[in-house]
């Protein structure tokens, strides 16, 4: 009997017992109808048991309010401090190392520490290099009792990132004035003397119609600049190409 | 504020014991809601059916653990070591009355009549199951009943009574087993098989 349990054997038909079961419990039952009456007080007495126990009583309230009263007397001077609370919340001893709020916290801060260098490093050296530029201009205008010209001119380009640096533009008219020095000196000298040859001898006739242009065969320059016949120059006989050589010469490089 | 409130009802018995034993009134509440009813009932059932005394035995019984939480050993099971307790209050109990029926002239109110010669079954004949189920319970061996009682109305397990009762399982199962066959015994006049 102390091999099996009791309430096992109830469980099963009498035909699903092994003869071991039938010997260890010979003394409670004999035959099929034995164990099916047996089993059947079994299950009653199960009922009334569960019965029993849903008849259960809860205890006064007043037992409770007694119990609550005890309670607050013996710890009445044991109050939860807020710092040990805290302490609780990070440290919590019941927890594993791995799972302890100040490790999650801890991590998430060398998670974070890490990743910090490798966000946006191009974006960050850009504004730093706006920011140092801004200040350059904002020490000028300090310097400056007046407010310049070039400075009411100035514009504000809006990058794509936001930053709004302002471009002086007197650096950018001295620039253009530069480019304009730095033509060919030949070139320059050239285009002078042909110039004032036209002054003298030449001028440019308003009536030449434009048609005569474009529908002469004679244009074989590549450039397609006009080469006037000697027709032509008895008709119209205001200007001479042979008599200046170099003009042509000096118009292709203006193209 | 939910969020932030702790779930007392997830946590073992031993880890409420742990809290209240720093002051926290809500395990508390936790273990009152777990066991009052229970051992009230448990209180009951072994002091004669008298609620008033149930009641003042539950009082003790948590009194004692507000009081001296450190009385209870972290590295056993709560349950078992809160029966264990109970089960010494009802002894000690008993002891009481037994001196006190021996010194007092008076018929002890709680002393229930047993008589061995009685025909069990005239009595129950016209009473219900549950009628004849109690007194079969309360004519039965005190260690009998009691093992029966704490593996079927306090739900036990054979281990735990073991550990409340002090004594081996092989012995609580046995026990259990003699009350099964006694009560199957006693109360087969309700089979209906057997009375075709």
């Amino acid at each position: 009997m102390e091999t099996y349990d009791i309430e096992k054997i109830f469980e099963k038909r009498y035909i699903e017992l092994t003869e071991l079961e039938k010997a260890e419990f010979a003394d409670l039952f004999q035959s099929e109808d034995d164990f099916n009456q047996l089993k059947y007080t079994f299950s009653q007495i199960g009922d009334e048991v569960n019965f029993q126990k849903s008849q259960i009583s809860e205890p006064s309230a007043q037992l409770k309010t007694n119990l609550d009263d005890l309670f607050h007397k013996t710890y009445k001077n044991k109050g939860v401090l807020w710092y040990n609370s805290l302490a609780v919340f990070f440290v919590n001893e019941d927890k594993n190392w791995y799972n302890q709020n100040l490790t999650r916290i801890a991590a998430i801060l060398l998670i974070s520490l890490a990743v910090l260098p490798f966000l946006n490093t191009n974006q960050l050296q850009d504004s730093k290099v706006l920011t140092a530029k801004n200040e350059n201009v904002s020490e000028q205008d300090k310097n400056e009792d007046k407010p310049s010209k070039s400075d009411e001119n100035d514009f504000v380009i809006e990058n794509k990132n936001g930053f709004s640096p302002k471009i002086d533009n007197a650096a950018i008219v001295e620039t253009e004035e530069r480019l304009v020095v730095s033509k060919p000196p030949l070139l320059a000298e050239a285009e002078t003397k042909v110039f004032d040859s036209m002054e003298g001898d030449a001028s440019f006739a308003e009536d030449v119609s434009f048609s005569t242009f474009t529908a002469s065969p004679s244009i074989a320059h590549p450039d397609g600049v006009y080469l006037e016949s000697d027709d032509e120059k008895a008709v119209n006989g205001t200007f001479l190409l042979k008599s200046n050589p170099n003009f042509l010469d000096l118009l292709t490089p203006t193209f | 504020m939910q969020i932030l409130r702790k779930k007392y009802n997830s946590y073992s018995d031993e880890d409420l014991m742990k809290l209240l034993s720093k002051g926290d009134k809500q395990a508390f509440d936790e273990i009152y809601l777990r066991y009052a009813k229970p051992m009230f009932g448990y209180f009951k059932r072994l002091l004669w059916n008298d609620a008033e005394k149930a009641e003042d035995f539950v009082h003790d019984l948590f009194a004692k653990i507000i009081q001296k939480p450190e009385s209870f050993d972290l590295e056993r099971s709560f349950k078992t070591w809160f029966y264990s307790v109970a089960n010494n209050m009802c002894k000690n109990e008993y002891k009481k009355q037994e001196v006190r029926k021996n010194t007092s002239y008076t018929i002890d109110p709680n002393f229930v009549a047993k008589d061995e010669n009685v025909n069990v079954m005239n009595q129950v004949q016209d009473s219900f199951f549950g009628e004849a189920f109690d007194i079969q319970l309360n004519n039965m061996d005190a260690k009998h009943s009691e093992v029966f009682k704490l593996r079927h109305l306090d739900g036990l397990s054979i281990k735990e009574i073991a550990e409340v009762l002090n004594a081996n399982e092989g012995t609580i199962k046995s026990r259990l087993f003699y009350a099964t066959k006694y009560l199957a015994e006693s109360l087969k006049e309700f089979n209906p098989l057997l009375n075709k």
